[in-house]
């Protein structure tokens, strides 16, 4: 018998008030997916001026996709505050409550109007309830998150999420409209032939990231002896999936820039939940130098490097970062 | 709003041509239903399932099935091909049109919810060869009647051409329908976005390393631009999108020291010559290496071709270094 979501939260023994949280949030994603299936269709009943609509109506989504998280996070009224990728500084919701929410709304925004694949990112952390609350509440390492969670909306909608014992697979029945268990406990096999990442980076790559993929490149003639596969979703999400079903390796690493160093994932919304989820379905996340879950973010939108994916492939990513291989 | 019959219509389609692509997209929409309601009794969400249990059909089988049963009636149909099992079926001896598909592109992504789509094209068939011979299939790119694909992704979208001009739809789930979206597509002559399988540039002869390496130099390269990346895995995702900003996509000749030289991946009947007609119909360009895909006059259905596609500027650029690297060897 398939379960649905509210069942195997039940299953999982977590404070009423988180699991009202993730319920909430899933409700929201829902709505999301809804509104990302029909992006258009207001636009095709305005008739003429397609064109510039779809420019609005891109922009469209990505706030309304905020704007539906925000409300239904505040309307729980067990979350303490709220930080989201499309808000300038974090949002506070009841004085009462004990969890912080991370959100990225809409992953992947620059694929809204190519029908590509977008995402939903999200983390919730635990506060002591009552205590003083500021900006900086929210720049503790990944290690504080309780729970996180993706939605992929793709031809279907499935989703992961972890409350920290491990990492379960889920699949939109879109006429029940209830999110569906397909894969309780996934893990990622440690090892594949299968990598993502941006190769007309190369010009800015590190010395050591540079030479990882050199190495990739060769194939089975050289010293990694197997062949590997590439791709490029453009969709952390997408990509992310791809790895939970099949195993990989992600890599987006710090590029040069004529300000020194600098990356592409913000921590709070993109590189800590997806570490978190990975770990919990035993692959693991690192900047090249240490964990994603231990790096401490110096402000909410701060960005680092972020390698995830299966063990194996992530550990000989970072050696060569570190200048070992 | 403008339903797809009203636009078919006003591009004069013939009602015979009318009445197959709307018997096609019933197909589609079916498939594009088990994937967007999250259909269990059809999908299987486990990586990997439909290897291990029998009873469980590839979802590139259920949409051949589904496109088959509503074709095989079809009295304006003279013969069907499918990349699925590569077979000819007869469907009515006086028919006056054939048509090939590749019922599910992109199969890699099915497991992870990627971008999946279905293919077709239909020409005009011939008097003299029977409905079974797979030499009636056998004609260039040029003589197609109409060519489209179906992209099924968060929305499901349909691109069209019956040889005027390339328009692009929406299924609309509240009228069931597909709706004007678009209309004459035309593909931006220059771009910033590529897409090819660079982990494969081992197998690539030295010319086609060279012409990527361009677009890795960017602003410092001959290109003196930067570019993105893309790399999907679905054909018909990439051409999507370069339909809707402009790209380029290759997919190139490949060997190894072992191998000599093949034609690449991409199937020429079922895949390259569609999606090339589509491109040209938007103002783009395609080339099999060396010659214009629609020129090429195919030897056998399962045949396959390199393929350089998208963006014009990006595509001549391509065809007149591959001549420049062809006489710099000759010499």
């Amino acid at each position: 018998m398939t379960r649905s979501l509210e069942t195997r939260l039940e299953e999982q023994d977590i404070p009423a008030e988180l699991t009202l949280l993730i319920n909430s949030i899933m409700k929201g994603c829902l709505q999301i997916a809804s509104l990302a299936s029909s992006a258009y269709q207001e636009d095709i009943l305005g008739d003429s001026g397609i064109t510039n609509v779809q420019g609005e109506s891109q922009k469209k989504l990505d706030t309304l996709s905020n704007e539906i998280l925000k409300d239904t996070i505040i309307n729980t009224g067990v979350a303490r505050a709220l930080a989201s990728e499309e808000e300038e500084t974090v949002v506070e919701c009841d004085g009462e409550a004990s969890y912080l929410v991370c959100f990225d709304p809409l992953d992947g925004s620059s694929n809204i109007d190519v029908n590509g694949s977008i995402g939903t990112i999200f983390s919730i952390m635990s506060v002591e309830k009552g205590c003083d609350w500021n900006e900086s509440s929210f720049l503790r390492s990944g290690r504080a998150i309780v729970s996180a969670g993706y939605v992929l909306y793709g031809a279907s909608t499935v989703a992961a999420i972890s409350v920290g014992k491990g990492t379960d697979l889920y699949a939109l029945d879109n006429i029940e409209k209830a999110f569906l268990l397909t894969n309780p406990g996934v893990q990622i096999p440690t090892h594949s032939n299968e990598v993502a990442l941006n190769m007309l980076n190369q010009r800015l790559w590190d010395d050591g990231f540079k030479a990882y993929v050199e190495d990739l490149v060769q194939g089975s003639e050289g010293p990694r002896k197997i062949d590997f596969k590439m791709r490029w979703f453009a969709s952390m999400v997408g990509d992310l999936h791809r790895i939970f079903v099949r195993g990989g390796c992600f890599a987006y690493p710090r590029l040069r820039s004529s300000h020194g160093w600098r990356a592409k994932l913000r921590i709070l919304y993109e590189g800590a939940p997806m570490a978190f989820l990975i770990e919990q379905a035993g692959g693991s996340a690192t900047n090249g130098f240490e964990s994603i879950l231990d790096v401490v973010p110096s402000n909410i939108h701060q960005r680092d490097a972020v390698i995830v994916g299966s063990n194996e492939e992530v550990a000989i990513c970072a050696s060569y970062i570190q200048g070992l291989c | 709003m403008k339903f797809l019959d009203t636009k078919l219509s006003e591009d004069g389609c013939p009602a015979e041509l009318l009445s197959i692509i709307k018997t096609v997209l019933s197909g589609c929409k079916k498939v594009s239903n088990i994937l967007s309601s999250g259909d269990f009794n059809h999908l299987s969400f486990e990586p990997n399932a439909a290897k291990h249990d029998d009873e469980i059909q590839t979802l590139s089988a259920i949409s051949d099935n589904i496109l088959k049963n509503l074709l095989i009636g079809h009295t304006h149909l003279k013969a069907i091909a499918s990349k699925q099992d590569g077979q000819i079926t007869s469907v009515n001896e006086d028919g006056k049109y054939l048509l090939s598909f590749d019922p599910l592109d992109g199969t890699s992504n099915i497991d992870v919810n990627g971008l999946v789509g279905t293919i077709f094209s239909i020409t005009l068939s011939t008097d003299w060869l029977s409905s079974f011979s797979e030499k009636q299939f056998i004609k260039p790119g040029e003589l197609i009647q109409a060519a489209g694909f179906v992209l099924y992704g968060p929305t499901t979208s349909l691109v069209l051409t019956t040889g005027k001009g390339t328009h692009i739809y929406k299924l609309s789930r509240e009228y069931g329908d597909f709706v004007l979206l678009r209309d004459n597509i035309v593909i931006p002559k220059d771009t910033r976005e590529f897409s090819v399988n660079i982990g494969r540039q081992k197998y690539w002869p030295e010319r086609i390393k060279k012409f990527v390496t361009q677009f890795i130099d960017g602003r410092y390269g001959t290109g003196k631009k930067d570019y993105s990346l893309r790399y999907s895995g679905s054909l018909v995702g990439e051409i999507y999108r370069i339909l809707c900003r402009g790209g380029v996509f290759l997919y190139p000749q490949e060997g190894t020291r072992r191998h000599r030289l093949g034609n690449g991946k991409l199937r020429l009947v079922y895949k390259v010559m569609p999606v090339s007609f589509i491109v040209e119909q938007a103002n783009g360009l395609a080339f099999a290496d060396k010659m214009r895909v629609l020129d090429i006059l195919p030897t056998t259905m399962t045949q396959r071709a390199p393929l350089i596609i998208g963006s014009k500027h990006e595509v001549e650029r391509y065809v007149k270094a591959d001549k420049k690297g062809e006489s710099n060897a000759q010499k």
